[in-house]
């Protein structure tokens, strides 16, 4: 009888469940990625980001469940990363590479980075992913991730600077026990 | 005074993200205190994260747009809970553990299949008391479960086309194994019902798209889902069958859809779809012949 008890514990924290706890983060991961989307303030309302969040889901719902839920949430960021490379090369097929979109702020500074660099340094500090994860998602090495997520850093240096508001890059050039909250 | 060590950026990057022991984040943080252009570096990235993860924070806070929230929405209770019920398409039973149950062998596994089929039928029940036969999904398929009442061969024939109408209208539809490969899927079936599928290709338009696990009569049930260029929408019920044989292939039709069916070995099929009828006689014929190839 342990089974069928089991069947409906399953039942009570299915796969959907689960993917509907990891959607909003994945949402978010998706509009900091797309500078198209970012360029809108990272609203993944519509556009490239929702259709790869929707693609994502899709894709998770055929597979199944994994392992873990952890393991489940690895996936789903892999499985984004992978559609996203797929568009890219398509729409650079396409049309040729296009220049990313201008807005103001962080999107802005996001977009100066190159893609490998700018979900290296996402995965690591939006989503929260240890260096080994982020690692794994990517299918890179660690190494390669440190790497990335430092040039990352070093690029974002010069170009938030200039994007941000007086006041937010007063803070970032100078330092104080105050924190920056939004 | 400064210490020898110099401090790469690596492992000051490692320090922002809290990838470094304790013992040499220590070392780190004390080494930092006297490099205050460093220290400053270090503050400024740690700024810039909190920079990065304000500007996008609103998005994970936002409701769920209208089309995800219904591609995550409830299924039917039926179908989510016995979907819940089958180890992973990719785990061999014996290999699962969330299911550790069954590992003890067929004895026990049987027990399992019995009070899956209790439940089904249990959450049948529900089903039924609500107005559209689903719960929590109003555009959601049939409802499929088993029934100690419906054993008789035609009672096969209609959950053959209740699987159908259920499950081949469904491109979301969760599988427990996704495969064209018929022999993959005789397998997986062979080994989740404990008895010897071994299904031929489908042929002419058709190819396998993959296998979803019902509750059955007796134990569970596999639906092959059939995908056609036509765009015609078809599957093969495969499940234990009462009595051993009933070699004249059957057919029948109901709203829309037919049903061709048969039992050879103890075991009923079913080829279901809103294909035509010599395109279903053609399927169920071929599947016949193989099935029944010495």
């Amino acid at each position: 009888m342990r089974w069928g008890r089991e069947a409906f514990e399953g039942c009570a924290l299915g796969h959907r469940d689960d993917l509907a706890k990891l959607t909003p983060a994945l949402r978010r991961f998706a509009g900091a990625l797309i500078p198209r989307d970012a360029a809108r303030g990272g609203d993944p309302g519509g556009g490239s980001a929702h259709d790869l969040v929707v693609k994502t889901l899709t894709a998770a719902l055929r597979t199944g469940r994994q392992a873990s839920f952890e393991q489940l949430r690895m996936w789903l960021y892999s499985t984004l990363v992978h559609l996203n490379h797929a568009r890219l090369q398509a729409e650079s097929q396409a049309v040729g590479a296009t220049p990313s979109s201008r807005s103001q702020g962080v999107s802005q500074s996001l977009m100066e980075l190159s893609t490998p660099d700018r979900e290296a340094l996402l995965l690591v500090v939006t989503e929260g992913f240890t260096y080994a994860q982020s690692a794994e998602i990517l299918g890179i090495s660690r190494a390669t991730l440190v790497s990335r997520v430092a040039r990352a850093r070093a690029v974002l240096e010069q170009h938030l600077d200039a994007a941000l508001p007086f006041g937010a890059r007063r803070l970032l050039r100078h330092p104080s026990h105050l924190r920056l909250v939004k | 005074m400064k210490s020898l060590e110099r401090i790469s950026d690596v492992e000051l990057n490692a320090l922002v993200d809290g990838e470094l022991i304790a013992e040499r984040r220590a070392q780190v943080e004390r080494w930092l205190a006297d490099e205050p252009e460093a220290a400053a570096r270090v503050e400024s990235w740690r700024r810039q994260n909190d920079i990065i993860r304000a500007a996008f924070a609103r998005v994970a806070q936002d409701p769920l747009p209208a089309d995800i929230a219904t591609l995550l929405g409830p299924r039917p209770a039926a179908l989510r809970c016995v979907t819940s019920a089958i180890p992973p398409a990719e785990a061999p039973i014996r290999q699962s553990h969330r299911f550790g149950a069954i590992e003890a062998g067929r004895r026990q596994r049987m027990a399992g299949f019995t009070a899956l089929a209790f439940l089904g039928g249990g959450l049948a029940v529900l089903a039924g008391a609500s107005v559209l036969g689903t719960l929590g999904h109003s555009a959601g398929p049939t409802t499929i479960a088993s029934s100690s009442s419906t054993r008789s061969p035609f009672a096969f024939s209609r959950r053959a086309l209740e699987a159908q109408a259920a499950l081949s209208t469904r491109d979301d539809l969760l599988l427990d194994l996704a495969s064209s490969d018929m022999r993959e899927i005789s397998t997986f079936l062979s080994d989740r019902m404990g008895v010897a599928i071994a299904l031929p290709d489908p042929g002419g338009a058709y190819r396998a798209r993959g296998v979803r696990l019902i509750p059955g009569f007796s134990g569970l049930d596999g639906y092959v889902l059939l995908e056609s260029a036509t765009g015609s929408s078809a599957g093969i019920l495969v499940g234990r069958a009462e009595s051993a044989e009933m070699p004249a292939m059957q057919i029948r039709e109901a709203d829309g859809r037919r049903v061709a069916w048969f039992i050879s070995g103890g075991v009923g099929y079913g080829v279901a779809g809103t294909l035509d009828r010599a395109d279903l006689l053609t399927l169920a014929g071929r599947l016949s012949s193989a099935i029944r190839k010495p």
